[in-house]
């Protein structure tokens, strides 16, 4: 059996792996307004049968820290800011999101296609130069992974 | 006959009392125990209390004890093997583009060069930036890069560092005239490249770096799991006919042995797996005219001498066969041994010569038990008698009187031998490919694949060590039933069956493959000017040209960008031959096992009294030679037909 790993996936069956690079087109007048993605968390490789046989706890504080996708920035201060990222579980969730807070998926990620967590990202682009950057990114803790049993 | 079932004789000879049987020397003690059991953790107390015999010819032994024992018990480890996964992130590539000029009319990079996470295409020289994907190859990509005049460039901190390579899709064909405009900005971005710098070169003339960046694939792939190598390719993997705990790459490459496929990772950097051939695969990509020019085609096919269709498999398979054989030795002297007579005249008759020796009862019992090799299962002794004359009318006559306990007229014993016979046996497995066969009108035998199997059984283990008497705790001996000890020596002195079944499937599908990759060696080569085709290896293409129509896998794919190039090219696998000889139905089934000898024998033994050397003259069975030499027994031959798949080829003159 495959080692556990959880991945990011572009599609609710968790079968196409997200890119390593989230290609977002921006233009320099702002026109094209809020940009939506959605993402699946899960760990379907080791469990592939989906029978919820890992657990994933953030290794700092295992079960009592929450698993958080954080916004973070290489350059703080200058070009992109995290403040551009708006993280919720639904779609919905999105219109009340606090722009560049850190979204929580709870103590304990069980492993499985059922085990995924579903996460909504909107990016309004406030950095209105002509350029290609890397600087945003969704930073995710350490995860001890564990057997169920 | 099983040792089990042999019959000693239980009721007395004619004349003579039943000694008793293996009567140790020593006492008799009769022991009783009584235990209490108590929750784990308690103290138990087990008192033993011998029971004294009657007086008598028993000896009397007396055993009272007193302890205390405390109950078994365990302490539990609980073991749970955790798996940390490292923290990461998800990166966001933003683009922004002027608003105000048309995306028609904005330049586009001909690549996106990231390094180590961070944008790197503003550097990067666009004249000459390759990318290479090859089957069972690393995936590269090189390119050159500028650096500031006159500022330090630190080389070394390049090296390893993370490279990813985009490009624009292309745009959409025009439905009437089949042009396609250039990439525009807002066409998505493709990655072509995954992977790290693998070297850095200073360039001092340019003025820069010539990075040559690598997928790593061989490394990657000796840290994957193996489970899911495995799962992943269905391959096999057998300690015989791959090397026996290999690890990394080369346990990657044990078991991509034994699968007709491949290994790779995409563009994106993660892993697949391709099986080879075309046959009930959509059709990724289709190739026409207008995709392809006539002079960016070629075309070659497998040359005679690289072509073999049959391939043959040696399997040995080497274990002991663990015999034995009984025999009965009766060696008795009649009391009243006749060794001859003379005339009387006095008595006016015959008078016989009567031997009228017995042995010592300590000697028999001693020679019942010392025929080594042979053990002896159980004898007893027969008694001799204490006599007297009786007057007779004509003579006297011998009047058998008290049993003589020190005395015995023989013995019979029952004795079994253990032997260990190396047992050879050899599978001749052929595979052919009669398609081929009949295209180029030969059998071409290709390789020979041998492999031995031994189940290196100790055989003193049987035969020195094992007992036959249940009650004996001997080396080996676990107090189970006799015929359960027999059975399990057995099975371990046999005990690579499933080694020897794993390596017929793995061996025949390492021949397999072997003819696969053999007759998949015609290639059509397409070069895509102006476009760049988002293919990964391993998928099918067909082609519809004016020159070649034919069907294909690709195994190598070029990107290519430079002043004015923006091109894929493909190098597409073709399985081909010229036959009308219909596939052959794939049944391969490993062959029966020969059957294995009997492994119980009883063999005759004699003995008889020599009265000139008043002696017991014993003759223990021998054990024939043609149950102590190596035995192997005839080699089974097996032919398997492998199916090649023949995909049609087209090729027009003239264009």
């Amino acid at each position: 059996m495959a080692d556990p790993i959880w991945k990011a996936y572009a599609d609710a069956a968790c079968t196409q792996e997200l890119a390593n690079s989230l290609d977002l087109l921006h233009y320099t007048d702002g026109s094209e307004g809020p940009q939506d993605v959605v993402f699946y968390w899960a760990e379907v490789i080791s469990d592939v049968a989906d029978n919820s046989i890992h657990e994933g706890k953030v290794r700092s504080d295992p079960g009592v820290a929450n698993f958080t996708f954080t916004p973070t920035d290489v350059t703080p201060g200058s070009e992109h800011e995290v403040t551009e990222i708006k993280l919720a579980t639904t779609l919905a969730g999105l219109d009340t999101a606090t722009a560049g807070q850190a979204l929580a998926l709870g103590t304990v990620l069980t492993s499985g296609l059922s085990g995924k967590k579903e996460v909504h990202m909107r990016v309004t682009n406030a950095y209105l130069v002509r350029s290609t950057r890397t600087d945003l990114s969704l930073a995710y803790p350490e995860i001890l992974i564990t057997d169920v049993e | 006959m099983p040792l089990a079932s042999r019959p000693l004789a239980t009721a007395p000879l004619a004349g003579y009392v039943l000694d008793a049987i293996a009567q140790p020397a020593g006492a008799l003690v009769i022991r009783q125990t009584v235990a209490a059991v108590q929750a784990e953790g308690a103290l138990a107390l087990k008192q033993v209390v011998a029971t004294p015999q009657p007086a008598g010819e028993l000896l009397l032994y007396q055993d009272v004890q007193t302890r205390y024992v405390q109950a078994a018990g365990e302490l539990v480890l609980r073991q749970q093997v955790q798996k940390i996964q490292p923290a990461g992130q998800l990166r966001l590539l933003q683009r922004v583009i002027d608003a105000a000029v048309p995306v028609a009319q904005q330049h586009v990079p001909k690549c996106y060069v990231i390094i180590n996470g961070q944008p790197f295409t503003h550097q990067v020289s666009l004249s000459n930036i390759t990318v290479n994907h090859a089957e069972d190859g690393n995936a590269t990509a090189s390119f050159f890069a500028h650096f500031e005049i006159d500022q330090p460039i630190i080389v070394p901190a390049f090296n390893g560092k993370t490279v990813e390579v985009y490009t624009h899709a292309d745009s959409p064909a025009d439905p009437v005239t089949g042009q396609r405009p250039r990439p525009t900005l807002d066409n998505p971005l493709i990655p072509l490249f995954t992977g790290r710098v693998n070297r850095a070169t200073h360039d001092h003339t340019r003025k820069g770096i010539q990075f040559e960046c690598s997928d790593l694939r061989g490394k990657r792939l000796a840290k994957e799991d193996k489970d899911q190598l495995r799962a992943l390719t269905g391959a096999l993997y057998s300690k015989v006919t791959q090397a026996e705990d290999a690890e990394g790459a080369d346990y990657v490459r044990e078991l991509m042995r034994t699968v007709p496929g491949s290994l790779a990772y995409t563009r994106a950097g993660d892993l697949r797996y391709y099986s080879w051939g075309t046959e009930g695969k959509p059709v990724d990509w289709t190739l026409t005219n207008a995709d392809v020019h006539d002079k960016d085609l070629t075309t070659e096919f497998a040359t005679l001498d690289q072509i073999y269709n049959q391939i043959t498999i040696k399997l040995q398979y080497r274990y002991q066969l663990l015999q034995a054989f009984y025999t009965t030795v009766t060696a008795v002297k009649a009391q009243q041994y006749k060794i001859g007579s003379y005339y009387s005249p006095a008595l006016n008759s015959s008078v016989e010569i009567i031997d009228w020796r017995v042995f010592s009862r300590d000697a028999m019992v001693e020679k019942a038990q010392s025929f080594s090799p042979w053990q002896t299962i159980e004898y007893r002794v027969h008694p001799a008698y204490a006599y007297v004359f009786v007057p007779g009318q004509a003579r006297a006559r011998a009047v058998f009187t008290a049993l003589q306990p020190s005395r015995s007229t023989g013995f019979t014993a029952n004795l079994v031998r253990n032997i260990s016979q190396p047992v050879t046996e050899d599978y001749e497995i052929t595979l052919t490919a009669p398609q081929s066969i009949d295209a180029y009108g030969e059998t071409v035998p290709g390789s020979t694949l041998s492999y031995a199997i031994d189940t290196e059984y100790d055989s003193s283990k049987w035969e020195t060590d094992f007992s036959h008497v249940s009650a004996a705790k001997g080396q080996g001996d676990t107090g189970a039933p006799l015929a359960q000890r027999i059975s399990t020596a057995r099975a371990e002195a046999d005990n690579r069956r499933t080694d020897l079944a794993e390596a017929f499937a793995a061996a025949v599908a390492i021949g397999e493959k072997e003819l696969i990759k053999n007759h998949r060696q015609n290639y059509v080569t397409a070069v895509l000017k102006g476009r760049i085709l988002p293919a990964e290896l391993g998928q099918v293409v067909r082609i519809e040209t004016r020159v070649p129509t034919t069907t294909g896998q690709i195994v190598g794919i070029n990107w290519r960008f430079g002043d004015g190039i923006r091109e894929t090219q493909l190098r597409i696998a073709v399985a081909y031959m010229d036959t009308s000889v219909p596939a052959p139905v794939k049944n391969i089934v490993q062959p029966a096992a020969p059957a294995k000898p009997t492994t119980d024998t009883t063999l005759e033994s004699t003995a008889a009294y020599n009265p000139d050397t008043k002696a017991l003259e014993i003759n223990v069975a021998e054990i024939p030679e043609q149950y102590t030499d190596e035995r192997k027994p005839d080699p089974i031959k097996t032919t398997f037909e492998i199916p090649l798949e023949v995909t049609g080829i087209t090729l027009i003159n003239g264009h």
